[in-house]
């Protein structure tokens, strides 16, 4: 049986990764087998060290999370100095998140991710605000995530995987330039902004008022994406948006996902990318299949 | 520290709105005073992503307790579960308390607060120290004093919004009058500033809406003087001069 996907040049064991933010490199070590997983993403690095934004940082929404983080992280500098030689001998492709404020700063941060070893790719997230432009996020303007993409590109030895922002008017034009700059695959895509408010307390719920919407509930605004982008563009995509089970897993596969992405379950169930593998594995098995690359795409319309 | 399933031994409403509950877990057996677990029920993990962190009431041998107010969805869904039931548990997690032998010792609570202190109280005592327990409620609908909190105190002292004795003023007195060697607090902001201010060396557990539990995702931030650290990973139990509230 063969669960094997490629992203581009990429070559992963299964299609079953993290999204980025929701899993620890190091701190998921005691409660998962990173040797089971496809790949794990790590956090966003910024060119320099960012402290976040005021708690609450996270809420329970139904059927979802909302998260404000802010991009807490130490920098590019530390990321290669401090927390890679933790992930060394770890036997799982690493796809290290980069994210900035400035189109100048994501090729700084490639450019010291190129000087270190055991990265085996870069997702390159546009949801940041720019702060050139007033605040809104790169991904939601053409020329902004074409601008990004080309500096991280520019610099890049390694695939770039572009994470794309639902929060656009159509993802399918950004997609588009994306992959004008050279992106190698898309990761379809990050959180949905969005806003809860405290009936006791009368104060929003996350401290940074709005956040990102995640979860169950976001799983047909995300297939939707991910089913726009596949009719209109031939690029590996990477599908992120309210997998739970492995049968959703699955679901995003059948409408031409190369790879997915777990995200809020890792909070839920630390280990439950494992439990997805081996539901992707028994579907297969039921479904005498041999190659999980036959079933990715074989959605009939 | 690892995920497992566990069926619920009890789960005895205690006085109303809150609840014992209890269930069977080797796991947790070496868990230090001040670490939490986290706990999520099958089935409703899509409508409630979010694991629930509790801190350990009690050990007993392998059987393990946590004391909880229904105050939310989550809380309100446990309250529901029968003995036999199954629930999820993540943990030991996070760091555990700064112990002390022979020392002359207060447990400041408010509220339910005051649970996550008890297996703290029962180590200490056992270290030989002197505990007096200063439990502040609403009123006495709130009150959890148990046979297991009087099990290790020397003395209890309960104050109260109702007749006004929960004051900071008050409670400032009361533990001026004792001259304690360390205080441990737990469940209100407003007597941790107090503590801020105060002489004595004082350890609090914090808690924060909080993702994984692990110290991964950094959502449950709390402001420290050298930046943000992590209720989950980098607490919850602080120097009370750690934080800033």
């Amino acid at each position: 049986m063969n669960l094997s996907v490629n992203i581009g040049s990429l070559k992963l064991r299964n299609p079953v990764m993290n999204a980025s933010g929701t899993f620890g490199l190091y701190d998921y070590k005691d409660v998962i087998d990173f040797s089971k997983l496809g790949a794990v993403v790590s956090k966003s690095v910024t060119l320099d060290p960012r402290q976040g934004n005021p708690p609450p940082r996270i809420a329970e929404v139904q059927s979802g999370i909302l998260n404000a983080v802010g991009i807490q992280n130490d920098g590019a500098l530390d990321f290669v100095k401090n927390k890679l030689p933790k992930m060394k001998d770890i036997d799982v492709n690493l796809i290290v998140s980069v994210s900035n404020l400035k189109v100048a700063d994501y090729k700084k941060s490639t450019e010291i991710l190129e000087s270190a070893n055991g990265i085996a790719a870069y997702e390159v997230n546009v949801s940041c605000p720019n702060l050139e432009t007033g605040g809104t996020a790169f991904g939601m303007s053409c020329q902004e995530t074409y601008n990004v993409v080309k500096s991280v590109k520019d610099v890049a030895t390694r695939p770039v995987i572009v994470k794309l922002s639902p929060n656009v008017t159509d993802i399918v034009e950004i997609a588009k330039y994306a992959v004008d700059a050279g992106a190698d695959a898309l990761t379809v895509a990050n959180t949905y902004i969005g806003m809860a408010v405290d009936l006791k307390t009368r104060r929003p719920k996350l401290g940074n008022i709005t956040g990102g919407l995640s979860g169950p509930a976001i799983k047909p605004l995300t297939m939707r994406l991910v089913y726009a982008i596949k009719k209109a563009i031939d690029i590996p995509i990477i599908a992120s948006g309210g997998i739970m089970t492995a049968e959703d897993a699955l679901e995003y596969l059948m409408i031409g996902a190369s790879a997915v992405q777990v995200g809020t379950m890792n909070f839920t169930r630390p280990d439950i990318m494992v439990d997805i593998i081996e539901g992707i594995k028994e579907f297969m098995l039921n479904e005498k299949m041999q190659d999980i690359n036959d079933f990715i795409g074989s959605l009939s319309i | 520290m690892k995920v497992s399933t566990h069926s619920i031994l009890y789960n005895n409403e205690i006085k109303k709105g809150y609840f014992l509950m209890g269930f069977e877990c080797n796991t947790l057996k070496k868990a230090e005073p001040g670490q939490f677990i986290t706990i999520s029920v099958d089935g409703i993990e899509a409508n409630m992503p979010l694991r629930r962190p509790f801190t350990i009431y009690k050990i007993n041998n392998s059987t393990v307790e946590i004391l909880y107010k229904v105050v939310g969805k989550g809380t309100k869904l446990f309250s529901t579960l029968k003995p036999g039931d199954t629930i999820n548990i993540l943990g030991p997690l996070g760091n555990s308390f700064r112990m002390f032998e022979n020392s002359k010792i207060i447990l400041l609570g408010r509220g339910v607060g005051l649970a996550s202190l008890a297996c703290l109280g029962d180590s200490l005592k056992k270290l030989g120290c002197d505990i007096t327990v200063i439990a502040s409620f609403k009123d006495e609908s709130s009150n959890i004093i148990d046979d297991y909190i009087k099990s290790f105190s020397n003395d209890i002292i309960v104050v109260e919004d109702e007749d006004g004795t929960s004051s900071c003023d008050n409670v400032r007195k009361i533990i001026e009058g004792i001259n304690p060697d360390v205080i441990y607090s737990c469940g209100s902001k407003r007597l941790l500033r107090m503590l801020q201010k105060m002489k004595y060396k004082s350890y609090v557990t914090l808690e924060e809406r909080m993702g994984c539990g692990l110290g991964a995702c950094l959502t449950c931030a709390i402001k420290t003087p050298s930046g943000y650290k992590r209720v989950c990973k980098d607490g919850p139990c602080f120097d009370v001069m750690e934080v800033i509230i």
